[in-house]
């Protein structure tokens, strides 16, 4: 089984104190027996997205097991899709958007404004947020539109959004309940939900843990694992 | 290794996740490799910590690798103290609980404090819910645990996502201790503790039946923790503070 993190990064953080280098995430993915990542710079996050996006593509084009994430920060006014297109030509996977870092919403309307640039270039995208605005947000885009952080807590929105939205995906990393992700799988299949752990931020283990020990089949847990998203960004992984 | 859990859970949550019974319950630990612990009352927790306790007395009964704690409520102090008197008297009632959040009152009120000092006389450990809002700070446990300097607190969540306040606060009275799980599984941070209150004061606990085991003991299992650290915070560390529990597992020879 070929594992791929749908969510890690790289940089500098300056909340605490915390080696977020390149080199630590591959150690941690060896430890772990995690063959790829899509990882992205921390200064994309926190600072300047152009600036990052480009040291995305820097560490991308030197490591081959990092596929390249771009981002793009909404309270920056800007032509999105010129980023957007600028990205996907230089092979980016997909965007991940940071709502809960950059202090905003997903139905604000800077906000619609990218997802919608977002939609038009056919690129997916991975946000966080309650479930209710995102997918409110997201109602009407074509693109796959992954969940970060998506909450045991908030599993009764979860269920009803999947329901409601198609083109909804689930990040694993926090649906920490026991017995949820198996839950998940029998309602929904395994295809919905993708594997993404926050590090080196947050422990690679305790995310891998969930899926690993989750009551589904193998070939669920390599859905999971890898499957889906290599099946998202169309066969690439 | 043998994994002690001192943070468990028994009863129906809010969510939509399944509510094991205790047997069930021992199935999903044990393949994990936790063959003890210690549990407190859901109900208790969310609603009417009488019924909470005299259910989760009822569903151990006859059941000693589990073992309770006493919730009490420090809204209801006379009730509460009363509490102590019934549970504590039963061999597997081995410690007590307090949630400042459940109960929107911190634990260094008059009230609390009035509490705590009850607890300490009745010479078991006190597992206090720590997390990120004010009235959950680790820092209003620094006044009790000042107040009973015999009496082991156990700061669950070790804060939440403010676990360097949690850090900060065990490092200014020694009789405070820690326990990680929480939804914040932020790398480093059993390490951290580890290097700054020594692994002595840390415990291993899951929170299940909220949250998947596979969770935390990924967090301690990938923390860079030698295996002298880690054994003493999945199973030594129980073992020394919970001395009515330590009796009672080796009275019936609960191990594996």
């Amino acid at each position: 089984m070929s594992i791929i993190d749908a969510n890690t990064l790289f940089g500098f953080w300056p909340y605490r104190r915390v080696d977020l280098s390149p080199e630590q995430l591959l150690a941690g993915m060896d430890r772990h027996g995690v063959a790829r990542a899509a990882t992205l710079s921390a200064r994309g996050v926190l600072y300047d997205a152009t600036a990052g996006n480009d040291e995305t593509l820097a560490l991308c084009q030197r490591e081959p097991r990092f596929l390249s994430v771009g981002t793009v920060d909404p309270r920056r006014p800007g032509n999105y899709g010129e980023e957007i297109a600028r990205r996907a030509r230089e092979g980016f996977k997909f965007f991940h958007l940071f709502p809960e870092h950059q202090a905003w919403q997903a139905d604000q309307p800077a906000a619609r404004r990218l997802l919608a640039a977002l939609d038009a270039a056919g690129m997916a995208v991975m946000l966080s947020g309650p479930p209710g605005i995102v997918v409110g947000a997201c109602r009407g885009l074509r693109v796959p539109v992954i969940l970060a952080g998506a909450h045991t807590y908030t599993l009764s929105d979860l269920q009803v959004a999947l329901e409601e939205c198609s083109n909804l995906y689930l990040e694993t990393r926090l649906l920490h309940g026991p017995e949820v992700l198996a839950s998940l799988v029998r309602q929904f299949g395994a295809e919905r939900l993708i594997y993404g752990s926050g590090a080196p931020l947050l422990y690679m283990a305790s995310s891998l843990g969930l899926v690993q020990h989750a009551a589904i089949t193998e070939a669920e847990r390599a859905a999971i694992l890898g499957g889906n998203l290599t099946r998202l960004l169309g066969g690439e992984g | 290794m043998s994994v002690i859990d001192i943070h468990l859970h028994y009863g129906p949550w809010y969510f939509p996740i399944h509510t094991p019974s205790i047997a069930e319950m021992r199935e999903t630990l044990q393949r994990f490799g936790i063959t003890r612990g210690i549990v407190s009352s859901s109900v208790a927790l969310i609603y009417d910590f009488r019924e909470g306790n005299r259910l989760l007395m009822e569903a151990l009964a006859g059941h000693t690798d589990l073992l309770g704690y006493v919730t009490v409520n420090h809204n209801y102090v006379e009730e509460s103290l009363q509490e102590l008197e019934t549970y504590l008297g039963e061999p597997n009632f081995v410690g007590v609980k307090m949630h400042p959040l459940c109960f929107r009152q911190p634990v260094d009120t008059p009230e609390g404090r009035r509490m705590v000092r009850a607890v300490a006389e009745h010479g078991v450990p006190l597992l206090v819910h720590t997390h990120t809002s004010s009235l959950e700070s680790p820092w209003h446990v620094v006044p009790v645990a000042k107040e009973n300097p015999s009496l082991p607190i156990i700061m669950a969540h070790m804060g939440g996502e403010s676990w360097m306040e949690g850090i900060r606060v065990a490092q200014e009275v020694s009789n405070l201790y820690l326990e990680p799980c929480c939804s914040y599984p932020d790398a480093d941070k059993l390490r951290l503790a580890v290097d700054a209150i020594g692994a002595e004061r840390i415990l291993f606990g899951s929170d299940y039946s909220l949250l998947d085991p596979a969770f935390t003991l990924g967090m301690v299992q990938s923390s860079g923790l030698t295996s002298t650290e880690r054994d003493l915070v999945l199973e030594g560390n129980a073992l020394r503070l919970f001395g009515r529990a330590r009796d009672v597992w080796q009275r019936d020879n609960v191990r594996s």
